[in-house]
């Protein structure tokens, strides 16, 4: 039997470890560090193949729930755990270009970073969630500002400030579930819920629902977005979207679905996931640096799922679900690109990267994310907004569905823009990428294609969304 | 009874968050920030009270104690709310070195 | 415009909050009341669990302070966590105040005689006060944070006395390490020995005593030790006291 608990203890044990190895070794901790979230990945697959069989209880400190707290890891939980850790592997190939000192805050920060989302991922417990968002985005804060410039000092304050003012709403709620029902354990609340004062419910349910948004980059709490993904060093900006922007989300979800098992106002949730693709997309088309633009593509990945998730039927929220997956890893491939380019051609700006992808090192795994991210089959962002769109169409949801399309046109053609610039021809001469650029671009390409020429690996955990849906891990 | 502590914390909550969005200087949207977190906590310290208890600690004096829990998640609260706190704070430290003031409105001038 | 939009919101959160919480009785409870739900065994019980823990705290943890025995035991994870955002702090104030290492110290006036005689004489009792508030932080109130909190204060008092004073590095960085893995070992071994992680695996002893409570002590030492240097590797970055 593995414990789930083990993808948080290693973590956290080697970041702990760090500094005692650098007294012996600075150079070995990218090694280390990689070895560790390599360790991890092995655990996280042997986590999920468990949990693909029965939901994974596993209990800590001995003491049954609600007594104790318990981790509570579902097929779907599993899945998430496995795409962050395996994400995170994969950049911290990427990490290796860091240069800048302090390496060992910088090392120590990701192992943490990937402890606080595994433990968002895997808890079934509302405070223990709590702690671990709280884990994950100080984590964040201290990455983001890691490059102590004034673009990096700027973005890291604007999300310290909505980041803690996310954490007191999500405080708020924790208070006002605690005080009638005296319990913390997310199973325990869902069943007794009725318990709790109608008005009361709505109040706590809004309180988590915005302050989990704000990892979740919903529109209005996402104004951190831009700034803090341009001021972070790049491999940190792949590491939010695929890490700490999906263990949110999950959060999210398990509010939404597993605690609030709210059928009457997912209409909300859907106009918020709507109003943040709108505003992510469209911001997107007029930028003109290359990490904003992929910051607010971002956001509206972000938004798509959520509305996926709003939708509420099977369908939609396996699309979130997918869409989830497809966003993880070809947003990450997108900003390791990002970053070679802009290290590359000694600019942010779009226009100034003629035909830097004439290298077919770079140029193939960046075409094949940008055809995921618009959703072309056959990649894997292809599955993902056909599900979410299908979902709609169930629902009866014509407008929003045919908004929807809207945005996703936008996005279709800011991408084509940035595909016309990317591979025209040019005179310039680039440096090649080293190694540790372009394996892990080609690492996250293979993920892409192998999973959207043969996705039924995926589906087949897919089908344990209804059951996620009716309440369960 | 007018549950003087729920207000009192909810005012504070709400204090906090309108010192966050209005005001300017950057140490004061700190203190704003840390307004939040103590209203908060004790928010969750009123809902653990019990009418004539005591602090839970056994030696068989007293009948009634008060709710442990909210008392231990406060314990946490404090020390995460410590913890964004001194980040905060150096951020602004970094910040001030980088621009040599504290006003947002001059360092978003500076920046253009 | 910016500051009636803010005021507008203050109060719309403070009237929504203020409804809600409304509807919760003041002191009003009887946490009798409350019956849980087990959703493993997937059965109701007629326990609440704030008076499971305050009936049952002191025979299934050994700790007489419930707070410690919830803070450590019943929820430890949560304090793992708790420990983890410290330690994060303390590595991301360092790695944001890194730059400013190299800078020329601004130059600081001593402090009077008194002050620094004063500090002197009482750094000892301070770290010995803290040591003795994480030790027993089972049986009294108090425990490794405020413990901890005590003993950084005692470094603060000597750099506000002595301000060529700062701290040596690497035996803050080892003392932190060794404490952080102390904490998550004794985890693991339960993890081995139970296969529950932070399992307290040792004897509970008699209640009252010193040596009792099981894990619970060592791990409030360790808790102790790590946030002392946490706090104090923080006040050192912040103050960029360096040669």
């Amino acid at each position: 039997m593995i414990h789930p608990v083990l993808l948080i203890a290693i973590p956290l044990f080697f970041a702990f470890l760090l500094p005692l190895i650098s007294l012996w070794s600075k150079k070995s901790l990218p090694y280390v560090t990689t070895a560790v979230m390599g360790l991890n990945t092995i655990i996280a697959i042997l986590v999920f193949l468990e949990a693909m069989k029965a939901p994974i209880f596993d209990i800590i400190g001995g003491f049954q729930p609600p007594l104790g707290i318990v981790l509570m890891v579902g097929p779907l939980g599993g899945f998430l755990a496995m795409i962050i850790n395996t994400a995170a592997l994969i950049i911290s190939i990427y990490s290796m270009e860091m240069k800048k000192e302090p390496l060992l805050k910088y090392y120590m920060l990701t192992l943490l970073l990937l402890m606080g989302t595994n433990g968002m991922v895997l808890t079934g417990d509302i405070f223990n969630l709590f702690v671990f968002l709280e884990v994950t985005s100080i984590a964040s804060y201290g990455l983001a500002s890691y490059n102590k410039d004034l673009k990096g000092f700027e973005g890291a304050l604007k999300y310290v400030i909505l980041g803690s003012i996310g954490s007191t709403f999500v405080l708020i709620g924790i208070a006002l579930i605690y005080s009638q029902l005296r319990t913390l354990n997310m199973l325990d609340i869902a069943r007794r819920l009725g318990e709790m004062d109608p008005y009361t419910k709505i109040v706590a349910f809004a309180s988590l629902f915005l302050g989990f948004g704000v990892e979740a980059e919903m529109f209005p709490l996402n104004t951190w977005v831009p700034e803090t993904y341009d001021g972070a060093p790049h491999p940190v900006t792949a590491m939010f979207s695929s890490m700490s922007a999906k263990s949110g989300i999950f959060a999210l979800a398990r509010v939404i679905f597993t605690i609030f098992a709210f059928a009457n106002y997912l209409w909300f949730v859907v106009i918020m996931g709507l109003l943040t693709v709108f505003f992510g997309e469209i911001v997107a088309y007029v930028q003109k640096d290359i990490k904003r633009m992929l910051a607010y593509s971002s956001i509206g990945q972000m938004g798509m799922i959520i509305m996926g998730l709003g939708i509420g039927t099977t369908i939609a929220v396996e699309g979130a679900f997918f869409q989830m997956f497809s966003h993880a890893m070809g947003k990450a491939l997108l900003f390791i690109a990002a970053g070679y380019m802009i290290y590359a051609a000694q600019t942010e700006k779009m226009s100034e990267m003629k035909g830097i992808g004439r290298n077919p090192l770079i140029g193939i795994p960046l075409l094949i994310g940008i055809l995921s991210i618009m959703g072309m089959p056959p990649f894997i962002g292809f599955y993902g907004k056909f599900y979410i769109l299908m979902g709609g169409f169930s629902q009866g949801y014509y407008a929003i569905i045919a908004l929807f399309l809207a945005a996703s046109i936008v996005e279709i053609a800011y991408y084509a823009r940035f595909i016309k610039i990317v591979f025209q021809p040019s005179t310039k001469n680039y440096p090649a990428p080293r190694s540790t650029v372009y394996v892990p671009l080609i690492l996250f390409a293979i993920i892409i294609v192998l999973f959207g020429v043969y996705p039924q690996p995926v589906f087949e955990v897919l089908k344990h969304v209804a059951a996620f849906l009716a309440g369960g891990a | 009874m007018i549950p003087y502590y729920y207000i009192a914390s909810i005012a504070l909550i709400a204090l906090g968050f309108y010192i966050v969005i209005a005001k300017k200087n950057l140490i004061k949207i700190i203190i704003g920030l840390d307004m939040m977190d103590t209203g908060v906590n004790l928010l969750l310290i009123s809902i653990g009270y019990v009418k004539g208890g005591t602090a839970p600690i056994e030696n068989g004096n007293y009948p009634i104690y008060v709710d442990p829990i909210p008392q231990a998640l406060v314990l946490t609260a404090i020390v995460i709310g410590v913890s964004v706190m001194a980040l905060a704070l150096s951020i602004a430290i970094g910040l001030y070195k980088n621009t040599g003031t504290v006003e947002i409105d001059e360092i978003r001038r500076l920046r253009e | 415009m910016k500051r009636a939009v803010a005021a507008i919101l203050a109060i719309l959160i403070f009237i929504v909050l203020g409804l809600a919480f409304a509807k919760i009785p003041f002191g009003n409870v009887n946490l009798e009341d409350y019956h849980y739900y087990n959703p493993i065994q997937d059965k109701q019980t007629s326990d609440s669990v704030p008076a499971h823990y305050l009936k049952e705290g002191k025979n299934e943890t050994g700790s007489t302070n419930i707070v410690t025995a919830v803070v450590v035991d019943y929820r430890g994870f949560d304090t793992l966590g708790e420990v983890t955002v410290l330690f994060l702090a303390s590595t991301g104030v360092g790695s944001v105040m890194y730059i400013f290492e190299k800078e020329k110290r601004r130059k600081v006036r001593r402090a009077n005689a008194v002050v620094e005689t004063a500090s002197k004489l009482l750094f000892g009792f301070i770290i010995l006060f803290g040591a003795y508030i994480f030790v027993h932080g089972h049986l009294t109130p108090g425990g490794g944070f405020p413990g901890g909190a005590v003993i950084a204060s005692s470094f603060l008092l000597l750099y506000l006395a002595y301000p060529k004073f700062h701290a040596e590095h690497k035996s803050l960085n080892v003392a932190e390490s060794l404490a952080g893995l102390t904490f998550v070992g004794v985890g693991l071994i339960g993890l081995l020995v139970a296969s529950y992680f932070l399992y307290n695996f040792l004897p509970f002893g008699l209640p009252t005593y010193l040596f009792s409570a099981g894990v619970i002590p060592i791990i409030y030492v360790a808790v102790g030790v790590k946030v002392g240097s946490e706090l104090t590797g923080i006040v050192d970055a912040m103050m960029g006291v360096r040669e």
